[in-house]
C-alpha cells in the first residue's frame, strides 16, 4: 500500500511550527509525525505550501523553533494551527540583546 | 561489517583514502595537455592543476594543489610543469612528500618534449603504482572528513535534504570525523548563529568578518540584492532572515565550529570547519565557475562530499566524489541518472527523517569503502582545473548561484 502522502513536515522534535506541503484549509484537520512526536493539528486559517502553522501554542514573545533553531520571536500570541508569518514573527537578527515585543511596538 | 567502519587505503601519514588514484599534477595549463595524456594512460590515473602562468606566486596558490595532493583518496602524484611558469613544481612536490607519499617531479622542456615527458611521467607513476596499497583494509569512520555543499537549490532542499544531512554530519563528528563547509554568502543574516556555535568568541567574529567581506565581494562583482530577504523568499513562506540562512546552515548539523581553514589547510580535530571560501574563491577563478566548494573541501582533506539538490545537478569531482542527496522527490524521479539518494522520500510520507537518516549514513560508508557514485559512474572529473587569481576588475563570464 502506498503511503499516504503528508500535508507537512516537522523537521526537528524541537519544532514548535510545521511547514505545509499543500494548500491546507482552515478547518482542516492535519496529522503529523517526527520521530516520537505524533499530532493533529486543526488548522484555525489556510496555509499555502511552504508557509507555517503553529503545533503548540506559542506567547507573545517566545520563539519560533524551525530546524531546532531559534528563526525568531512570537510579536503576538499564536494559536495551535494558525498561519505563523511575517505578521506575528520578528527577526531577532542585529538586536538579539533586545526583547522583540519591544521592537515590535516600537515599529 | 559494522557501520563505524570503513574500508580504505591506507596512507603513510596515517589518513585513510577512499579512492586509489595517482595524481598528475600541471602547474601551468602548458602542461595540462601532458597530464592529461598522462592520466589516461595510467590506472587510477587523475589529471589536475593550476591554469594560470602569472598568478600562482603566493604561497596560498601552492598550498592548494600540495592540499589536494596530499589528500588520501590520492595515492602517490607526479608534478609536471612546462619549466618556465611563476608556479614551482619542486615546491609543490616537496609539500606532498612530507604527508610521506611519493611525489615525482618533470618539466616538459627538462624532459625534452611532449612524447618524452609523457613516457617519463608514465614510467615514474607506474614505478611509484608498485609501492602503493591494493587492498581495501577496515578503518574508524573517524578517519573521514566530508565536505557539505547544496547546489540548484529549490523549497524542498530546507525541507528534507539539508536537515537530513545534518543529521548524518552530527553522527559523523560524534563518531570524531569532520565536515567542511563553505558557501559563505549564504551564511549572511545568520551570524549570530554562528558565533554561538563557534568554539571561541575570536572565531565567532573571523567568521562573522568573513560572512560581511564575502557578501561585499560579491556585490562588487554580481550586483546587490542576492544574499538579503526577497519579496519572493517572504511569499514563499520564508519569514526571517536566521528562517532562510538555516535552510543551508541546517546540513552542518547541530555541533561546534571548530575552526576555519585556508585553502589546502586541513582540520586539526574532530568536528566543523568552515574553509575561507574568499581566499579560495579568489585563487579558484571568481564566478568563473558553478562549483568549486567540493576542490576546496578535497585541498582541506575530504574524502567525498555530500551535495544536496533540489532542482538537479549533474556534476561530479575529481579527487573526492559527490554524493547526491536530492531533496525533491520529482527531481529524483526526473534526474534518477544523476542522484545517489532521494531524500524526498521524506516528503512523499515513505520514509522518516530517523530512517533516512540511517539509510545516508550507510550510503556514506558504502561510498567511503569504494561503492561507486553516480557520478563517477557517469565519468564526471569536475573541478580539476584551478584558473587562479582572476582579478576583481575583470568581468565575470558566468555566474550559477
Amino acid at each position: 500500500m502506498k503511503p499516504e502522502r503528508p500535508s507537512a513536515v516537522i523537521i526537528s522534535e524541537k519544532d514548535n511550527v510545521a511547514t505545509a506541503l499543500r494548500t491546507l484549509q482552515a478547518g482542516e484537520k492535519v496529522r503529523l509525525a517526527r520521530g516520537e512526536l505524533e499530532l493533529e493539528v486543526k488548522l484555525t486559517e489556510g496555509v499555502i505550501p511552504g508557509h507555517k502553522f503553529a503545533i503548540s501554542k506559542i506567547a507573545r514573545g517566545e520563539h519560533i523553533i524551525k530546524f531546532g533553531e531559534v528563526i525568531g520571536a512570537a510579536t503576538a500570541d499564536i494559536r495551535v494551527g494558525a498561519h505563523v508569518h511575517t505578521h506575528n514573527v520578528a527577526s531577532l537578527h542585529g538586536r538579539v540583546d533586545q526583547k522583540p515585543t519591544q521592537a515590535s511596538q516600537s515599529a | 561489517m559494522p557501520e563505524e567502519t570503513f574500508l580504505g587505503y591506507e596512507r603513510p601519514d596515517g589518513r585513510v583514502g577512499a579512492r586509489n588514484h595517482v595524481a598528475i599534477i600541471y602547474t601551468v595549463d602548458c602542461a595540462r595537455f601532458v597530464s592529461e595524456q598522462v592520466a589516461s594512460k595510467v590506472r587510477g590515473g587523475i589529471a589536475l592543476g593550476w591554469f594560470s602562468c602569472y598568478s600562482m606566486l603566493k604561497n596560498e596558490d601552492t598550498d592548494m594543489l600540495v592540499g589536494l595532493g596530499r589528500n588520501p583518496n590520492v595515492a602517490a602524484a607526479v608534478v609536471v610543469g612546462l619549466g618556465c611558469e611563476t608556479g614551482s613544481p619542486s615546491k609543490v612536490a616537496e609539500g606532498i612528500r612530507k604527508s610521506g607519499k611519493e611525489a615525482e617531479v618533470m618539466t616538459i622542456q627538462g624532459a625534452g618534449g611532449t612524447r618524452s615527458t609523457i613516457e617519463k611521467c608514465v614510467e615514474a607513476a607506474k614505478r611509484m603504482q608498485k609501492g602503493i596499497p591494493l587492498e581495501r583494509t577496515q578503518h574508524a569512520i573517524s578517519k573521514l572528513t566530508i565536505g557539505l555543499k547544496c547546489g540548484g537549490s529549490d523549497a524542498t532542499s530546507a525541507l528534507s535534504a539539508n536537515p537530513l544531512v545534518g543529521m548524518v554530519a552530527d553522527r559523523l563528528i560524534d563518531a570524531g570525523g569532520s565536515i567542511l563547509t563553505s558557501e559563505l554568502t549564504e551564511l549572511a543574516g545568520c551570524e549570530h548563529l554562528i558565533r554561538e556555535r563557534s568554539v571561541t568568541p575570536e572565531l565567532g567574529r573571523r567568521v562573522s568578518k568573513l560572512i560581511g567581506d564575502s557578501v561585499s565581494e560579491f556585490e562588487t562583482r554580481f550586483g546587490s540584492g542576492h544574499t538579503m530577504m526577497s519579496p519572493g523568499n517572504v511569499n514563499g513562506g520564508l519569514t526571517t532572515i536566521e528562517e532562510k540562512s538555516l535552510g543551508a546552515l541546517t546540513k552542518t548539523g547541530h555541533r561546534k565550529l571548530q575552526g576555519l581553514l585556508q585553502p589546502g589547510e586541513y582540520p586539526k580535530r574532530p568536528g566543523w570547519y568552515i574553509v575561507d571560501g574568499l581566499v579560495a574563491k579568489n585563487l579558484r577563478h571568481y564566478g568563473f565557475e558553478a562549483d568549486g566548494e567540493p576542490t576546496d573541501f578535497a585541498a582541506g582533506g575530504a574524502q567525498l562530499t555530500i551535495f544536496t539538490t533540489g532542482r538537479g545537478s549533474a556534476n561530479g569531482n575529481i579527487v573526492a566524489p559527490l554524493l547526491k542527496v536530492c531533496a525533491n522527490p520529482q527531481t529524483y524521479r526526473n534526474m534518477k541518472e544523476d542522484m545517489d539518494f532521494n531524500a524526498g522520500a521524506i516528503l512523499e510520507g515513505e520514509d522518516t527523517f530517523d530512517r533516512s537518516a540511517k539509510k545516508l549514513f550507510s550510503s556514506l560508508v558504502r561510498t567511503a569503502s569504494g561503492a561507486r557514485t553516480k557520478s563517477e559512474r557517469l565519468g564526471h572529473q569536475e573541478g580539476g582545473q584551478i584558473i587562479g587569481g582572476v582579478p576583481l576588475s575583470r568581468p565575470a563570464l558566468e555566474f550559477c548561484p
